[in-house]
C-alpha cells in the first residue's frame, strides 16, 4: 500500500470516526439543551441520528480502505437524519418560546461548521451537505407562524448564511490541504520507488562488472597465446563488448549522494522487497 | 621483476588480471583475496611497486579502503590503484577517490588501458 493510499483510507476512516461520535453527542446535546417538549418524534429522529453514526461507526471500523465516494455516501447517510433532527428541534423551540425574543437555527450554525471539518472527500456532496442547512433554515422559516416570527430577531437568516459561507471556504480549503497532501505522498512513494530501481539497476551492475571483466582479460590473453582460437575469442570479446555498451547505458542510473546510505552488497541490495 | 600486489575477492577476477599482467608487462603478480590475507606479506610490502584493489572484498568483511589504510599504516609507498565494479558516485568510491597517490577506475576496464595504467604506475 502506497504513503497515499494509507493516508486516504486513514483520512476516510477518521472522517467517518468524527461523524459518528459527532452523531451520538449531537444526539445527546440537542435533547438536553432543547428548549420545547421531547416527544415521541424528537426521540425517534434522536434516535435516527445515533443510528447514522452507528453507521459510520460500523463503516471506519472497515479494514478496508474505505473510497472516497464510499466514505461520502456513508457520511450523507449519516448526516440525513440530522437534517430531520435540526428541523424537529427548531419546530419545537420555536413552539416553545412564545413571548421572548427568539435566535433560531442555533443548531445549524454548529452543525455547518462540523459538517466543514468533516464533510465527504466528493465535492459536490460536501457542498451540498454545507448548502443544506441554509436551505432548510429557509424553508422553515416560511413556515413559522406569525406569532413565532414576531418574536424572531431582524433577518434571522444572516447569521446561518454567514456561517455556512464560512463553512464552505473552510471545507474548500481542507479539500485543496488534503490533495496537495496525497499529491506529496504520491510523489514520496514514485521517488522511493526510483531509488530503489536505481540501486537494484546499480546492484546488478556491480555483480556484473567482476566476471565481465575477467571476460575480457581472458579474451584477450586467449587471442594472444592461442592465435589460432582468434576467431572464438573474437566472438567472445564482441559479446563482451555489448555487455559492456549495456554497462555504460546503467550508467545513466547514478547515485544521489544525499539520499542516504547505499549498501555495499550487492546481493543483499537485490534481495530486499518494496 | 617489479611486483603487484592484486587484491580483489573474485577468483576468476584475479587470475586473468595477474596473467594478463604477467604476460604483457615484466612483473610478478601476488593474489589475495581478502585484507587479512595481505597480513603475510607485512614483512615485504616494500618489495611492492603497485597495489591494485578492489574496493568491496565481501560483505561484513574489510574493504579496499581498510587494506589501503592498512597498507600505508605498515609503510607502503607504492602506488595504489583502485578497480570497483560499484558506479564512481559510491560513497566509499567516493572517498578512495579522495586519499592520495591513488587512481581509482570503475570495472570493467579496457584490457589495453589497463595494462597502460599499470604500466604508467610502474613508472615504466
Amino acid at each position: 500500500m502506497t504513503k497515499a493510499a494509507r493516508i486516504l483510507r486513514s483520512h476516510n476512516h477518521n472522517l467517518l470516526l468524527g461523524q459518528a461520535t459527532l452523531n451520538f453527542l449531537g444526539a445527546a446535546i440537542g435533547l438536553l439543551l432543547s428548549k420545547g417538549a421531547i416527544d415521541f418524534p424528537v426521540l425517534m429522529a434522536a434516535m435516527l441520528v445515533v443510528l447514522g453514526g452507528l453507521l459510520s461507526w460500523g463503516e471506519s471500523r472497515s479494514r478496508e480502505t474505505v473510497s472516497d465516494s464510499r466514505a461520502s455516501a456513508c457520511f450523507v447517510l449519516g448526516l440525513l437524519p440530522v437534517y430531520l433532527f435540526v428541523w424537529m428541534l427548531q419546530a419545537r423551540d420555536g413552539a416553545a418560546v412564545y413571548g421572548t425574543l427568539w435566535t433560531p437555527f442555533r443548531h445549524h450554525e454548529l452543525s455547518v461548521l462540523t459538517v466543514a471539518l468533516l464533510a465527504p472527500p466528493v465535492i459536490w456532496m460536501g457542498v451540498a451537505c454545507i448548502l443544506c442547512f441554509p436551505l432548510l433554515a429557509y424553508i422553515q422559516l416560511q413556515q413559522f407562524p406569525l406569532e413565532v416570527l414576531a418574536h424572531i430577531e431582524s433577518r434571522p437568516l444572516v447569521p446561518i448564511v454567514a456561517f455556512s459561507l464560512f463553512a464552505l471556504g473552510l471545507y474548500l480549503f481542507r479539500m485543496r490541504w488534503r490533495k496537495i497532501a496525497c499529491s506529496a505522498a504520491e510523489r514520496e512513494a514514485e521517488v522511493r520507488l526510483m531509488k530503489r530501481f536505481t540501486n537494484s539497476i546499480l546492484a546488478i551492475k556491480d555483480l556484473a562488472n567482476s566476471p565481465l571483466q575477467a571476460i575480457l582479460l581472458d579474451v584477450d590473453l586467449l587471442q594472444k597465446k592461442h592465435p589460432d582460437c582468434a576467431e572464438v575469442a573474437g566472438r567472445i570479446g564482441k559479446s563482451a563488448e555489448k555487455l559492456r555498451d549495456l554497462n555504460k547505458v546503467l550508467n545513466a542510473y547514478r547515485i544521489d549522494p544525499t539520499k542516504g546510505p547505499l549498501s555495499m552488497d550487492s546481493r543483499a541490495e537485490l534481495r530486499k522487497k518494496g | 621483476m617489479k611486483k603487484i600486489l592484486i587484491l580483489d575477492d573474485e577468483l576468476e577476477l584475479r587470475q586473468s588480471l595477474a596473467a594478463t599482467l604477467e604476460m604483457a608487462l615484466p612483473v610478478e603478480c601476488v593474489q589475495r583475496a581478502r585484507k587479512d590475507d595481505c597480513h603475510q606479506d607485512e614483512s615485504r610490502l616494500n618489495e611492492f611497486h603497485v597495489a591494485v584493489l578492489d574496493i568491496n572484498l565481501g560483505h561484513g568483511l574489510p574493504t579496499g579502503l581498510d587494506a589501503y589504510f592498512w597498507l600505508r599504516l605498515c609503510g607502503y609507498q607504492g602506488r595504489c590503484i583502485f578497480i570497483t565494479g560499484h558506479a564512481l558516485e559510491h560513497p566509499l568510491a567516493q572517498e578512495a577517490a579522495r586519499l592520495p597517490g591513488v587512481e581509482i577506475f570503475e570495472k570493467p576496464v579496457e584490457v589495453r588501458r589497463l595494462i597502460g595504467i599499470i604500466k604508467e604506475a610502474l613508472g615504466d
